[in-house]
């Protein structure tokens, strides 16, 4: 099924979406929040089959991220052009954060984009100019955009042309950054075009065998591999996101191999930054997956509450952190080594972001649906 | 709790006539506010024509059947439209109140037995019909109320085109018309109802007690705190150690729930974690 708020039923990226499910009943809905948010959903059983709605969003097109998460020396915004994931991965908070499992494509890209513009050209004034280290905010500080936060940013590229879009809008601004994260191997918006300097494509990962049981739906490690490695090709900045790490009794021998696997294929040159997250979410997002899903191995481990979230013991999360940095270390220079990138460091209870990751928690305010 | 089962809501005896056939339902003796039919597959109950009619009679059937949550209801009916022949049969994927203009969307998440339309719930039954709307007097009474009892997925409606601008219906249809009409879909009806069904098992399944809970709460004190920590507990245990039997490690020295709980958390940390696809699936089989 294909939902459509009535008052972008012409909108031209609408009639694009449209055009991809030319056999998909079209249901007019007022506002999507009709069909997302009523209560008595069930968003296991509408994984199963989840539908897309086409909607527009009327506020709050860019947020700040989290204190503490980011690049140093950077200031951390996200958007969203899309609320759920095409995939399945059992540790992520978007299981069951919304009460619905469908798709939202805020299909108003346009609004986004001025909306980054204004704060890019903002952040320009704060400072008098921009400068080689990026566009300044009032603290001087390059910001720095992140897109996989309520979804994947590349999964739905071929519906959706997000990258496609916004990849050129940013290379209209080289003094800021854009990181796209992803599972996907939907490279092609990517390969299309020229390498934009300021702009990361990150992939998540975990080793293959946890992959293969709670990453439900996404491409293999090794085929996430070879889209990157396309694109090391072309010369595009990369990211490497290790993130949730997954306690299992054969963890280092894991994550070794899995680090084996990625060097040999995606060049460290190409490489902009490096991050390892532990597995991390609140008290609330993880009683929800949990009931979601008791029968998964992976919420059996040993988990402890510490500071409004749900963690493994921090003596085990601590041990997982520092050997899987060390072997990490053993591959990369530490200077593009960023663990802000994904999960807050002990102590600080943050959220985190990404596809695929144990995430942020608060919902952005106002939320217009 | 018990196998979850259907309850289906019609308007006219003849809706439930060929239905209690199909599904083994017998009419209760006893005199009740509507008619009602029971059997081991579930219930049907028939609320006369009109929304409100249609909601109070849902909110009826779930007390009268027990109130158990997790239940399927299918609103089982027959509508007119403009251009669909008679005979033709839809799910609803909209459904609109005609006099609120408010809207519902039942999710559907399951292979449908034929196409999907949007209903639009009338006063009357009407001669002139909004193109492309399936026309009925109950889907607007009936899903916000089944939707509090039920979720969402579980709850659908069935309609049948009973009537358009060639065949209109100037006065009430004939029984032996209506009746017709549903027995032509029982097989449609039956295969929704049955996919719906194993929905609501695999819900079921998932607030079921893990394995020993029951016998244990039984046999030592808990406060409500600790029974959900046992719960997840016997939950965890249930997930790493299927085969073992969960009171095994729990000997005579337990005195108090807070030993149980004990016991079963050192039983757990002795179990390796193990995150690694089962024996025999392939790779792909997730993919």
């Amino acid at each position: 099924m294909l939902y459509v708020e009535e008052e972008i039923l012409t909108h031209p990226r609408t009639l694009l979406i449209r055009g991809r499910f030319p056999d998909d009943e079209m249901i007019p809905c007022a506002r999507y929040g009709e069909v997302f948010n009523r209560r008595a959903q069930s968003f296991r059983l509408q994984k199963r089959r989840p539908s897309l709605i086409l909607a527009r969003k009327h506020r709050n097109f860019v947020l700040d991220a989290p204190p503490g998460f980011g690049i140093p020396e950077t200031k951390s915004l996200y958007f969203s052009h899309m609320l759920n994931c095409i995939y399945d991965c059992r540790y992520c908070f978007l299981q069951g954060m919304f009460r619905s499992a469908n798709y939202v494509v805020f299909v108003n890209f346009e609004d986004f984009q001025w909306e980054i513009e204004a704060k890019i050209r903002a952040a320009r004034g704060g400072s008098g100019g921009s400068g080689a280290n990026g566009a300044r905010n009032g603290d001087a500080l390059p910001l720095f955009f992140f897109s996989g936060y309520d979804c994947d940013s590349l999964a739905l590229e071929p519906v959706t042309r997000f990258a496609a879009t916004f990849v050129p809008f940013f290379a209209r601004f080289p003094d800021a950054f854009l990181e796209l994260r992803t599972k996907s191997t939907q490279i092609k918006s990517l390969l299309d075009i020229d390498a934009v300097p300021n702009v990361v494509a990150a992939w998540s990962f975990t080793p293959e065998e946890v992959a293969e049981v709670t990453e439900h739906l996404t491409p293999s490690v090794d085929r996430r591999l070879r889209a990157m490695s396309r694109l090391a090709e072309r010369g595009w900045r990369l990211g490497l996101r290790f993130d949730p790490l997954i306690y299992d009794r054969s963890y280092r021998e894991r994550y070794r191999n899995l680090f084996a696997q990625v060097f040999s294929t995606v060049p460290v040159a190409s490489l902009h930054s490096v991050s390892v997250g532990p597995f991390r979410l609140s008290d609330s997002a993880f009683r929800t997956v949990v009931r979601l899903y008791p029968e998964e191995p992976l919420f059996a481990a040993p988990m402890a509450e510490d500071g409004g979230g749900v963690t493994y013991p921090r003596d085990l999360e601590q041990e997982m952190v520092e050997t899987v940095t060390a072997d990490l270390l053993s591959h990369i220079p530490r200077e593009i080594f960023f663990p802000a990138l994904s999960t807050p460091p002990a102590g600080s209870r943050e959220r985190e972001t990404g596809s695929g990751t144990a995430a942020y928690e608060e919902r952005p305010s106002g939320d217009d649906a | 709790m018990p196998d979850p089962s259907l309850r289906f809501v019609v308007a006219l005896q003849a809706e439930a006539r060929p239905l209690a056939e199909r599904f083994g339902f017998e009419p209760l003796s006893e005199s009740h506010a509507f008619h009602v039919y029971r059997g081991e597959r579930g219930w049907a109950i028939v609320a006369g024509t009109g929304k409100a009619a249609a909601a109070a009679a849902t909110a009826y059937l779930h007390l009268l059947s027990g109130g158990e949550p997790g239940q399927v209801w299918l609103n089982v009916g027959i509508g007119g439209h403009s251009q669909r022949p008679v005979g033709d049969a839809f799910i609803a994927h909209k459904i609109q109140d005609g006099a609120s203009g408010v809207s519902w969307y039942p999710p559907l998440v399951v292979d449908l037995p034929c196409p999907a339309a949007p209903v639009l719930t009338v006063e009357r039954v009407e001669e002139e019909y909004t193109p492309l709307w399936v026309h009925d007097t109950e889907a607007a009474g009936f899903y916000p109320t089944a939707c509090r009892f039920s979720t969402s997925e579980l709850v659908q409606c069935f309609k049948i085109i009973s009537d358009n601008p060639e065949v209109t219906l100037e006065r009430s249809p004939s029984s032996s018309f209506v009746e017709r009409l549903i027995r032509d879909n029982l097989d449609r009806i039956e295969s929704f109802g049955n996919a719906l069904l194993g929905l609501a098992r695999e819900l079921a399944a998932l607030a079921a007690d893990p394995p020993g809970y029951r016998e244990i709460l039984a046999r030592w004190p808990f406060t409500l705190a600790e029974q959900r920590r046992l719960r997840r507990l016997l939950e965890r245990l249930a997930v790493l150690a299927p085969l073992a039997d969960p009171r095994a490690s729990l000997g005579p020295a337990a005195k108090r729930g807070r030993d149980v709980l004990s016991a079963l958390e050192t039983r757990l940390s002795e179990i390796p974690i193990v995150i690694a696809r089962p024996a025999g699936i392939p790779s792909d089989a997730v993919r």
